[in-house]
């Protein structure tokens, strides 16, 4: 039932067959019992509340999301859906196959759905937004705690396909490059809006931050060849191919996510230079932990 | 440089025939769905190279960036306030002024003050406080005054901030 060199399903009774053509115009069928997708949907929300959490309570976010441009905001929640999206095609897969377009796309909208609505719960709950008397309130802050909320969703919900069979895990080079961007979102997301970012920009030397991107590559690396290779040998790449494949491509990435939340956020704007740099190595530090440890938990 | 240095792929992945093909076809999905390990291999490979060089030449350039300024920026704060412009309102004399610190050190918590001075007394004044005006950069504040800034002697400045 899955192409030629597909294997027989576990329980085919219990499943409920979904169907899509491919691009070469072939059915692909992938089961999916009715029970696993209530239990997506409870993890995915599990996973918005978890990584999302710290953002949900910090006091910065609820007046600066209403102080973001309005099309930056638009922006982030597109960002958030196509690393939803992303992160379903190349790290959510089941039994080790690829996902194709048209289920990374219902993966990602049920990541975002699990997102907005545990935005919403929590944050209604908290008392920080109130539905009925400030909606632009509402609407600005579940969105702008939408990107690290609907990433946590697809991490948790790719746990789903993986948990199934260990080992079998597809290991390709952009899916590393898309898992360190969204472990550097999720982190980064969390600490991009205090104001402590910008304060301890403030205190630090240029010396201080020569030392601290040095200490940042030098845990990335720890990770990066702590966590090896999975699915394959390491046995020809040595310590600096390593290093500039996977920990310097990672740590760009995750100063690249910095200055972005940061910029969207509206702390470079009337800022110089330096200091949006030194503020982009500041938030370096959660987004390259982030980067590289997004491969351990996914 | 091993022009296969991808070592992820699963071998029961490898196609039937074995090797790579030569060029075409890669990164599409195999009628199963599944991808190709050679086909992934190629592009993964280059894909590597160009993003490593890349993030390696970004790097570079921003710990040069570093050490420049460390052998060349100055300390101390100059905090500078100009007048952005005034909006009359029911409320007062709506006054923008801008906070620029020209100096390489982050300002805190600056004290913004106003006068308006006309013939030698002091008609209205107004202080706002902004919370961080790093090096080179510049911040908005708004004084309300009760009375019309135009015509007479509007004194801006920056009375006091706190070093980092």
């Amino acid at each position: 039932m899955r192409g030629p060199r597909g294997r027989a399903p576990v329980h085919p009774g219990r499943y409920r067959v979904l169907e899509h053509v491919d691009h070469d115009g072939s059915t692909v069928a992938r089961e999916m019992p009715k029970r696993e997708v209530l239990r997506g949907l409870g993890r995915a929300f599990a996973g918005a509340v978890l990584f999302a959490l710290p953002l949900f309570m910090t006091m910065e976010i609820w007046f600066l999301s209403t102080a973001v441009p309005r099309w930056r905001l638009g922006l982030m929640a597109v960002l958030a859906v196509v690393l939803a999206v992303g992160l379903a095609r190349y790290v959510g897969f089941v039994d080790g196959l690829r996902t194709g377009w048209k289920d990374a796309a219902v993966d990602a909208g049920v990541a975002v759905l699990a997102g907005v609505v545990a935005a919403a719960v929590v944050l209604g709950a908290l008392a920080v937004v109130h539905p009925w008397q400030s909606w632009q309130l509402w609407v600005s802050v579940v969105l702008l705690e939408a990107l690290p909320a609907t990433v946590g969703a697809s991490f948790a919900r790719s746990q789903l396909g993986a948990a199934d069979q260990p080992g079998r895990r597809e290991s390709s080079y952009r899916r590393e490059v898309f898992l360190m961007s969204a472990g550097a979102v999720v982190l980064a997301a969390n600490i991009a809006p205090t104001e402590e970012v910008v304060l301890i920009a403030a205190r630090m030397t240029v010396v201080h931050a020569i030392v601290l991107v040095a200490l940042q590559l030098t845990l990335m690396h720890a990770f990066v060849y702590g966590v090896g290779f999975k699915g394959g040998s390491a046995s020809h790449t040595g310590f600096a191919a390593v290093f500039v494949r996977y920990t310097v491509v990672g740590y760009v990435i995750a100063l690249t996510v910095s200055a972005y939340l940061l910029w969207t956020l509206g702390r470079y704007d009337g800022t110089g230079f330096t200091a949006a740099v030194m503020e982009m190595i500041v938030l370096g530090l959660p987004a390259s932990i982030g980067a590289a440890a997004a491969r351990l938990v996914v | 440089m091993n022009p296969h240095p991808d070592p992820e792929q699963e071998p029961e992945q490898e196609p039937p025939g074995g090797g790579a093909p030569p060029g075409g076809r890669q990164h599409e999905d195999r009628r199963d769905g599944r991808s190709t390990g050679a086909d992934e291999r190629t592009g993964g490979a280059r894909l590597e190279r160009v993003l490593g060089a890349v993030g390696a030449v970004l790097l570079a350039a921003l710990l040069g960036f570093l050490g420049y300024q460390a052998s060349t920026r100055d300390g101390d704060s100059r905090v500078l306030v100009d007048l952005v412009a005034v909006e009359r309102t029911p409320a007062g004399f709506v006054t923008t002024v801008e906070v620029t610190n020209g100096g390489g050190e982050t300002a805190r918590s600056v004290q913004v003050h106003g006068e308006i001075v006309r013939n030698g007394t002091t008609v209205s004044q107004a202080s706002a406080t902004v919370p961080y005006v790093p090096a080179d950069s510049r911040r908005r504040a708004v004084l309300v005054f009760g009375a019309d800034p135009a015509g007479a002697d509007l004194r801006l400045r920056a009375v006091g901030y706190v070093a980092p």
